[in-house]
């Protein structure tokens, strides 16, 4: 007592006590010990008072002449309230018996002091040894509903810590000079103790588990049958313990009696049924044995103990026995339904997932065999129209169909047979192959792939998957491309004739000037001067001819009709980055949008405003080359100008950004930064955007890393 | 009124084309001075103002349009004509919207070319 209300009673801090207890590097058992909160203290007192109450119920069940009661439960109800706690509560519950256990004894009782201790101590001890032997063997026991728990709950509850137990107790009353009988005491201690543990703990691990699992409802014929089971098993056990009189030769045979019952509530109620049964039973026969009335009257009263433990504590045991079996086989049985549906289950979604897809699926075996398709390849015709390949179905020998094909001229029937050989030899784990066909629609684009099965015994997947909008969509990219490409050599031979018309035009100039000159100066008189006159005067015809050809070069290639519309300027920007996607990837440019969306419409000619941006895009892809690959980072802003009237763009990179003085000059034609550019892009991207009464400009990042070039396009009506 | 030889001063980069206006000029009754830069052309307005100045209008430094405002900040009246081997229709406007007597694109006829500074020339008498 001293020991533990000592250890309570620590004259550490609160806070101290609960670090130095709660350290992890302690080990659990370490942890034995915290304060506990209101709800445990609470808990606490409740096992305390059905502790109080047990032992004045075990008091009153005591033999006539013996320390020794015939129902003795309060150390398995504190043992059940352990298993339940978390372990650092464990000190509360048994701090808490001792005044339930003490005060019980001494002022109900009126037991001498010793004893009372002994007991208590006898009692704790006994929980203790069965919790720590059951955390040690059994962790995370909740229910004893396996075989394999069931004998080392049985072997610790049963037998161990009441053995322990009750020598312990036995030694301290000897010396105590309580008695004198030393192993009678050790016996009759060992298994009224075991009884009641083997009952009541499971009955109360039993319980909890059920208000855990949150399905509270009691179906009326399931309590209607525990009724019954109730009301026959008392009336039997009454019939034989306690109405049977003395010793006869029939109370032997009527001991038996209500088993049929225990049997009953074992095989319909499990070991919950088990345990409360035997504990009706046990506490009818306990009340005759004590009373000299039904098959254990007439022994003396320590014989009539043992005898009549003996015999419950069998009971028990054969029964709890025969029901974990029982729910041992229903749980094996729910799992294996559960997992029959969850074969079923996956079976199904297979099967559905495989329907689902569009594209057309054959699996074969490794000899070429059809072991599955899906419904789209039972519908679909192959992409050959060849009869043998038409209409497959499981079974069917897909491989050698193939390769008659084959023989039989169908060119894509031959390449599939090789492709399938291919990845069932393991040449390859996935061939393809691409064909067309013509039909009513058009032409028709298919891929059919070739996968190994993954799967030991091997095997191979073919899939048709329809790719003619692919095809169309990357047709449509390159025609479009083709397009943009078009319009910049256009652009190009259009800013070319500026430069060459110029560089023709002085020559003419002079040419012009001086024949001009000459027919001045020549005199009228001079021989020959009318014919040197007709010379100079058609080389000003001619000079003038020149130069109108060139004029007129000039307008035909220069930036020609603008066809204005409403654009969404934020589609543009999707467009050309769906258009340079391929470069970007290529060059590791990740890119980065934040388009304003009251920047969409904007009055301009779409395929020059695809031009303009694709234009600055590649540059600042271009810009970035020596930047390593995460560095590459493109960004495409658009937004509304701050007056509103127009919308401005800007794609920045993050290069090595232009000098201050080239920043106007590279927008000049023929001035470039680039080892092998024209230096024309630029010159026409602002040609076109000033031809729609935008502005281009380039500046540097204020971040000192890359260039920005905005430009600005007037809103849309 | 205009002088019997009236003086022009031909400012062009290039000095075959300077030639064979200066000599074109010449033979049309003008006194000609070349220039192969604007610069020098204003170097030349200190001693000598020519009664009409044909100016082309891409040169390096400084263009035909830069030369025009110069003369205007400095409030030089001049009969200018800017000549041009790259015609662009804005451009003429411009040129003209900023005080240029006639805008022409080369190559260039005599007759036209002496029409053109004739009239340049009168217009800025009888203005003045």
């Amino acid at each position: 007592m001293n020991r533990v209300s000592g250890v309570l009673s620590s004259d550490l801090p609160a806070e101290s006590r609960r670090g130095a207890l709660s350290s992890p590097a302690v080990g659990p058992w370490a942890q034995a010990f915290a304060l506990p909160t209101p709800r445990t203290l609470l808990t606490a007192v409740i096992v305390a008072l059905v502790y109080a109450a047990a032992a004045r119920l075990g008091a009153a069940m005591a033999f006539p002449g013996l320390p020794l009661s015939a129902l003795w439960l309060p150390n398995a109800i504190l043992l059940g309230a352990l298993l339940l706690a978390p372990r650092r509560d464990w000190w509360v519950y048994l701090a808490l018996a001792l005044p339930a256990h003490v005060g019980v004894q001494l002022l109900l009782l009126d037991m001498p002091l010793a004893r009372a201790v002994i007991g208590y101590l006898s009692n704790v001890g006994n929980a203790l040894v069965a919790a720590v032997g059951l955390v040690a063997f059994a962790p995370g026991l909740l229910r004893v509903d396996r075989m394999r728990v069931a004998a080392i709950f049985m072997a610790v509850v049963g037998l161990v810590a009441p053995v322990v137990a009750s020598v312990l107790a036995a030694a301290a009353l000897v010396a105590a000079n309580l008695t004198t009988a030393f192993w009678p005491t050790v016996v009759e201690r060992s298994l009224t103790n075991a009884f009641a543990s083997l009952t009541v703990v499971p009955l109360m691990l039993h319980g909890a588990a059920w208000l855990r699992g949150g399905e509270l409802t009691i179906r009326a014929d399931r309590a209607a049958e525990a009724a019954v089971l109730a009301i026959a098993l008392t009336g039997l056990s009454v019939a034989v313990f306690v109405t049977t009189g003395t010793r006869t030769n029939l109370s032997a045979a009527l001991l038996y009696a209500p088993y049929a019952i225990l049997l009953w509530a074992a095989v319909r109620f499990g070991v919950a049924g088990v345990c409360s049964s035997v504990l009706l039973f046990g506490f009818v026969a306990s009340w005759g044995a004590l009373h000299q009335t039904g098959p254990f009257a007439g022994l003396s009263p320590s014989d009539t103990a043992i005898s009549l433990q003996v015999f419950l504590v069998l009971t028990c045991v054969s029964l709890l026995l025969l029901a974990v079996a029982l729910e041992e086989r229903k749980h094996l049985q729910r799992v294996g339904a559960v997992s029959e549906s969850e074969r079923r289950q996956a079976g199904m979604l297979h099967t559905a997932v495989l329907a689902s897809l569009h594209e057309q699926i054959v699996v074969l075996d490794q000899a070429g065999v059809v072991i599955e398709t899906n419904h789209s390849r039972r519908r679909a015709v192959e992409p050959a129209g060849r009869r043998p390949l038409e209409d497959i179905r499981v079974g069917d020998r897909y491989l050698d169909a193939c390769t008659a094909a084959a023989a039989g001229g169908d060119q894509t029937a031959a390449e599939l047979a090789a492709c399938i050989r291919d990845v069932l030899g393991g040449v390859s784990v996935q061939r393809h192959l691409e064909l067309s066909r013509e039909s009513a629609e058009g032409l028709l684009w298919y891929e059919l792939s070739v996968e190994r099965l993954r799967r030991p015994e091997g095997g191979a997947v073919v899939t048709r998957t329809d790719i003619t909008a692919r095809k169309q969509a990357v047709a449509q990219m390159r025609e479009q491309r083709s397009q943009l490409t078009h319009l910049g050599r256009v652009a190009v031979l259009g800013e070319l004739s500026g430069a060459f018309a110029h560089e023709l035009v002085q020559p003419l100039t002079s040419i012009l000037g001086n024949a001009e000159a000459a027919l001045q100066v020549l005199p009228p008189a001079a021989p020959g001067s009318s014919e040197i006159r007709d010379m100079l005067h058609d080389i000003i015809k001619d000079d003038v001819r020149a130069a109108e050809v060139i004029q007129r070069l000039r307008s035909m290639l220069a930036h020609g009709e603008i066809h204005r519309q409403t654009v969404d300027l934020n589609q543009v920007v999707h467009d050309v980055l769906t258009l340079a996607r391929g470069d970007l990837v290529a060059r590791s440019v990740s890119v980065d949008t934040q388009l304003d969306t009251r920047a969409d419409l904007v009055l301009a000619d779409p395929v020059q405003l695809q031009q303009v941006l694709l234009n600055l895009i590649m540059n600042a892809s271009d810009a970035m080359v020596g930047n390593p690959p995460g560095e590459r980072r493109l960004s495409i802003v658009t937004r509304r100008s701050e007056e509103g009237h127009a919308i401005e763009c800007a794609v920045a990179d993050r290069g090595p950004g232009v000098r201050a003085e080239d920043l106007e000059r590279i927008f000049q034609p023929f001035v470039t930064t680039k080892k092998h550019g024209l230096g024309l892009g630029l010159a026409i991207c602002r040609s076109i955007v000033e031809a729609h009464g935008g502005r281009l400009w380039a500046e540097n990042s204020h971040s000192g890393r890359g260039a920005i070039f905005r430009f600005t396009a007037s809103i849309g009506p | 009124m205009t002088p019997a030889r009236p003086l022009i001063a031909v400012v062009d980069d290039e000095e075959s084309v300077r030639r064979a206006l200066a000599r074109m000029l010449s033979a049309s009754q003008f006194e000609t001075e070349v220039f192969a830069s604007g610069a020098e052309f204003l170097d030349a307005l200190r001693t000598r103002t020519p009664d009409c100045a044909i100016l082309d209008y891409q040169m390096p430094g400084m263009n035909g349009r830069d030369i025009q405002r110069q003369l205007a900040r400095a409030q030089i009246r001049l009969p200018l004509i800017v000549v041009t081997a790259h015609d662009q229709p804005a451009l003429r406007e411009q040129c003209l919207a900023d005080g240029a007597a006639a805008y022409l694109a080369k190559p260039l006829l005599r007759e036209q070319l002496v029409s053109v500074i004739l009239d340049a020339i009168r217009q800025t008498a009888a203005n003045s």
